[in-house]
């Protein structure tokens, strides 16, 4: 198979599965298949160096941290606040909620942010972020813990 | 796609679809299958949503891009031919620009995303409050729209229109025989804001970009000749302009006055 046909051929298995991600997140036709491309070219483009065994979970991961870059430059209203916590500041009418959230997720590697989403949006167990991240179930315990003791602190 | 009531989420589902879920979480989607219909008739939505998104958005683009940041990693240089300038027709009024965004700033500080095709964004004025226009969107004589761009990885562009008169009208550069210099980062609103006029049929909005400068008037010619053969089927075909350019088009559907 030549390259256009495979980049093809994985557009075609992935692709819906990518954008769908995108639109959840950023709730934006033309910015979702604009991240949605980058993801592809991200990935694609080391696609022979990569462990391939679960595409859908690495192009997931990739589309999530992406989207949630989008949305951090974006500096808008927090449309991804699918925890308690979240919804808590987002409510707030004394504080500059988008800001709030962009200060505390940038104390924070992207990486924790990412794996916030995972659990408190998608609904994942902490173990699934852990195989999804690559991490062991006490560090991703760890990182949430220490993310929500900051929004707590921030919120009071 | 809506969370039902099955202890399946949406990522679940997605990865069960594409047969990459570990034994035990296959078997946990199985059994839920096995439970209701619901379930299946999500399953039947996201195979429908596949097949409607990979309508949308074919893989050409994608494969553009990926071919695209392959090459430039392998150190190839993408050079887009150059040509003659020319002037054009006016067919829009130029307005003050009312686009609700920021700009960015000369020397913030801005990456070019590479890989990414560029693209625009039009809006409407509406009474007190502004829309955003999707492809396909009917426009009428006298709506106020706001062009903006995205750049993507692209340095240079050049942004047009024709109507259904096949008049083209220039809205970056309003003058000029070369492409400007897009700015990269986030979407940049044109300078002026425009109200059309009552051609009939369509407008169609085109931006063609590229990573080295080029004549306005290469892009006129391709927009003006297409036109002149195919007629509104223009607005479904790419133009006939090097690969090294990107291609972007968005058309609206006219109406009469109200």
């Amino acid at each position: 198979m030549d390259d256009d046909a495979e980049v093809e051929a994985i557009y075609r298995r992935y692709g819906p599965m990518v954008v769908r991600r995108c639109r959840r997140l950023l709730r934006d036709e033309a910015e979702a298949w604009d991240v949605a491309q980058e993801v592809f070219v991200r990935v694609l483009k080391h696609w022979a160096r990569l462990d391939r065994r679960y595409p859908s979970s690495l192009l997931f991961r990739i589309a999530t941290n992406l989207s949630l870059n989008r949305l951090r430059d974006r500096r808008r209203e927090p449309v991804l606040a699918g925890d308690e916590v979240l919804h808590r500041i987002a409510r707030r009418e004394d504080l500059d909620a988008p800001l709030l959230l962009d200060r505390l997720f940038r104390r924070h590697p992207e990486s924790t942010r990412t794996m916030a989403v995972l659990h408190h949006v998608d609904g994942m167990t902490l173990e699934q972020v852990a195989r999804e991240c690559g991490m062991s179930v006490s560090g991703v315990r760890k990182r949430l813990r220490r993310l929500r003791d900051s929004l707590e602190t921030e919120a009071t | 796609m809506t969370q039902a009531p099955d202890d399946v989420q949406d990522w679940l589902l997605e990865r069960y679809r594409l047969g990459e879920l570990p034994a035990r979480e296959h078997q946990q989607v199985e059994d839920a299958m096995a439970r209701g219909a619901a379930l299946r008739r999500r399953l039947e939505d996201l195979d429908r949503s596949s097949a409607e998104l990979l309508r949308e958005h074919p893989p050409a683009a994608v494969v553009a891009a990926v071919g695209r940041a392959r090459a430039e990693r392998r150190g190839a240089r993408v050079v887009a031919p150059l040509a003659a300038a020319a002037a054009v027709a006016a067919s829009l009024v130029g307005l003050a620009v009312w686009a609700p965004w920021s700009r960015t700033t000369p020397g913030e500080d801005v990456t070019r995303v590479k890989g990414i095709t560029p693209y625009l964004l039009l809006y409407r004025k509406a009474a007190a409050d502004v829309e955003r226009l999707p492809p396909a969107a009917v426009a009428r004589p006298h709506d106020v729209v706001q062009l903006a761009y995205q750049a993507g990885a692209r340095r240079y562009g050049v942004i047009l229109s024709v109507d259904g008169r096949g008049v083209v009208t220039r809205h970056l550069p309003v003058d000029g025989a070369q492409a400007v210099a897009l700015t990269a980062g986030m979407p940049v609103p044109l300078a002026q804001s425009y109200e059309l006029d009552d051609a009939p049929g369509f407008e169609r909005f085109v931006l063609v970009a590229a990573d080295e400068p080029f004549a306005v008037e290469q892009v006129e010619r391709a927009v003006r000749r297409q036109h002149a053969t195919w007629g509104a089927g223009a607005n479904e075909r790419r133009l006939d302009l090097p690969d090294a350019m990107d291609q972007f088009s968005l058309v609206l559907r006219k109406e009469s006055s109200r």
